[in-house]
């Protein structure tokens, strides 16, 4: 039994079985959307002589964007590969096909395994052996840290890596010797000293440090970079690893409230991580899903076909995003041009370059291309995660989708829960929920000032330095110029937990509601309002959420009061 | 106190957090269909230890904790005693 906040009640080996019965249209129904994916985006057309994506898409939708063999280049991509082709993307459509299928027909005992599998045979093709054994022994460390004394274990991923290293190409042979006498020495090494370090009380530190290890890994390559050492470079597979990053820190709170048993396998664990759900868009979305414990309470929660269907729903709705968004974004943009509103194409970064030049911004404009921002971002955001949601739900999991119609938010709080769900949920575990309960005596009396100094601590701080600066480095190279720069994005952050602030002492201080939103005929035009305000609020202050500097800084302000209405 | 003495100012308490202005009933499950958000949690919190001095920890606020009315008078009853 798991116990945490997650949807639904904890779960019984047989309800999950009960809900493990096959239907024909349920297979249908995934197979058939993700027909329409290979043949959009991978430039399968081509191959089989079928006309391609570009020859009559074109015409329709001017705004996309079409890659070699006529495919559409949608957000939907592979990460770390440059160019890259459509022929992995190909693969990566395979595995979750055969990822899908296997997990659908396995016994409930094999499914995971299944799904962990293909997924390692997936990034073994696409990034080549090196990388996936890599990932896996990065998972290994941790695995054997935070869980010592697992006697299979070690010999398991031992086996995975041996599996990845035939894939590189070298001799299989030689290989798997090498690997096998590296994981001999490894193993012995392990039961003779680490589980002694493990158990004694510098156990813990190790245990902080490697679940800590991304964001250390950062601080310490940046400055190193920053005092002239050199740049550090990181192979693939570790800043894959680290990349999730926000799910290894849920996977240890999950482990610290004791929603994991103890003698987890590796294959229990590695599915926390290394799903064929994490392989589109690897660097999106990283908390989706969460960590151990949500994962567990929502696999096979429902009839595993329902979930299929929700699944496939959610990929179809994330293609619409995927083709039309930017057709929309456009059009908008036009349509206010017209009225002489400059829009610039929903992009706030080319007003703020506009601004910083010298050049004139009215209100208007301000607005409206703040809110067309944040809704740019919105459609991009969508269909990434909407697929990624899909492709989840498909292997069985109920996971909530992670933008969950952020427009029908009427505050701020609502909006950032509805827009980042799974995210939203990474901060309240990892900084709100410890800032509330570990607060002083002194910040205990009151509870306004205890939520807002949790609310604070969560959005502004916790946001900036675990959500943000990993991500500036992982994108940019281990410099510390990145470094500077997420941190000089402060005002935003600062503005964001004001704001948040503000809206929990809002909800906390009105009477209860009479109405849920979106009811009582004429009043819903005050949610309209309501959403209206929260979105440019939001978008507003997206004008700091850049570099800044002392000089860029009051320019930037001048601009924001310009959104309020100020004279510029 | 009584399960239902617990249970009954929980729920008046609860009521003032209404996000759709429906009844609470003992039966009505707090984070599906009452839409208990981490905020009202935390209040949630804040009641239950200035009302029946008990302390609570990040480790209780979990589904089983927080399912119904009911659940959440029972921890509290554990607690108290």
């Amino acid at each position: 039994v798991i116990d945490s906040l997650a949807p639904g009640e904890p779960l019984t080996a047989e309800r999950r079985e009960q809900h493990d019965q096959g239907r024909p249209w349920a297979i249908a129904w995934a197979l058939g959307v993700l027909g329409v994916y290979v043949y959009l985006l991978t430039g399968a057309a081509a191959l089989v002589g079928l006309p391609t994506p570009e020859s009559w898409l074109r015409r329709f939708l001017p705004s996309l964007d079409f890659r070699d063999g006529g495919a559409v280049d949608a957000v939907v991509d592979l990460a770390f590969t440059r160019g890259g082709g459509t022929g992995r993307l190909s693969v990566m459509f395979a595995v979750i096909v055969v990822a899908f299928l296997s997990g659908y027909f396995a016994p409930m005992a094999w499914k995971k395994a299944c799904h962990v599998g293909c997924a390692l045979v997936g990034i073994a093709i696409i990034y080549g052996g090196v990388t996936t054994a890599l990932l896996v022994g990065a998972h290994l460390v941790i695995f054997v840290t935070l869980h010592p004394a697992p006697p299979k274990a070690p010999w398991a991923a031992v086996a995975a890596v041996l599996l990845s290293f035939g894939f590189d190409g070298h001799g299989l042979l030689v290989s798997a010797g090498a690997a096998g006498g590296a994981g001999l020495v490894g193993w012995a090494l392990y039961f003779w000293g680490a589980q002694r370090l493990l158990a004694s009380r510098a156990g813990a530190w190790v245990r902080w440090l490697a679940v800590q290890s991304p964001l250390l890994t950062i601080v310490i390559g940046s400055a190193v970079q920053g005092l002239g050492g050199g740049q550090w470079s990181l192979p693939l597979g570790l800043l894959m690893f680290f990349w999730q990053w926000e799910r290894l820190i849920m996977y240890r709170l999950d482990q610290q409230s004791g929603n994991i048993p103890a003698g987890i396998s590796i294959i229990e664990y590695l599915a926390v991580f290394v799903t064929p759900a994490v392989l589109p868009k690897w660097q999106w979305g990283a908390t989706l899903g969460q960590g151990y414990a949500y994962l567990q309470n929502v696999f096979y929660s429902e009839d595993k076909n329902r979930l299929v269907r929700s699944g496939a729903k959610l990929m179809g709705i994330a293609l619409l995003y995927l083709l039309f968004s930017d057709w929309v974004r456009f059009f908008v943009s036009a349509l206010f041009e017209g009225f002489g509103v400059p829009a610039y194409q929903g992009r706030i970064s080319a007003m703020v370059e506009r601004y910083l030049d010298g050049g004139q911004v009215s209100t208007a404009s301000v607005l409206v291309t703040s809110w067309l921002d944040i809704l740019r971002w919105m459609a991009l955001w969508a269909g990434a995660v909407h697929f990624k949601v899909g492709v989840w739900q498909i292997l069985g999991y109920k996971v909530a989708p992670y933008f969950d119609k952020p427009l029908l938010a009427t505050n701020l709080v609502d909006l950032w829960t509805r827009y980042t769900f799974h995210y939203r949920e990474f901060i309240s575990q990892a900084f709100y929920y410890p800032a509330f309960f570990k607060a002083p005596r002194f910040i205990r009396r009151n509870l306004k000032v205890r939520i807002v100094v949790a609310t604070f601590f969560a959005a502004a701080y916790g946001n900036l330095v675990w959500g943000h600066i990993p991500e500036g480095g992982f994108y940019h190279g281990l410099r510390w110029e990145e470094v500077l720069k997420v941190l000089s994005s402060w005002p935003y952050f600062i503005l964001l937990g004001v704001l948040i602030s503000a809206t929990e002492l809002y909800l906390m201080s009105r009477g209860p509601r009479t109405r849920a939103p979106w009811t009582g005929g004429p009043r819903i035009l005050i949610d309209v309002l309501c959403v209206y305000l929260s979105v440019q609020a939001y978008g507003l202050i997206h004008i700091f959420n850049r570099v800044t500097t002392l000089e860029t800084l009051p320019k930037l302000g001048r601009l924001f009061l310009v959104g309020l209405g100020f004279p510029g | 106190m009584t399960r239902a003495e617990v249970a009954d100012q929980l729920r008046s308490f609860l009521q003032t957090k209404s996000p759709t202005g429906k009844p609470l009933t003992d039966t009505t499950h707090l984070r599906d269909e009452w839409r208990l958000s981490s905020l009202s949690i935390l209040e949630t919190v804040s009641f239950v230890e200035d009302t029946f001095d008990v302390r609570m920890n990040q480790t209780d606020i979990n589904v089983v904790t927080f399912a119904t009315v009911v659940s959440l008078a029972d921890f509290v009853l554990s607690r108290m005693k």
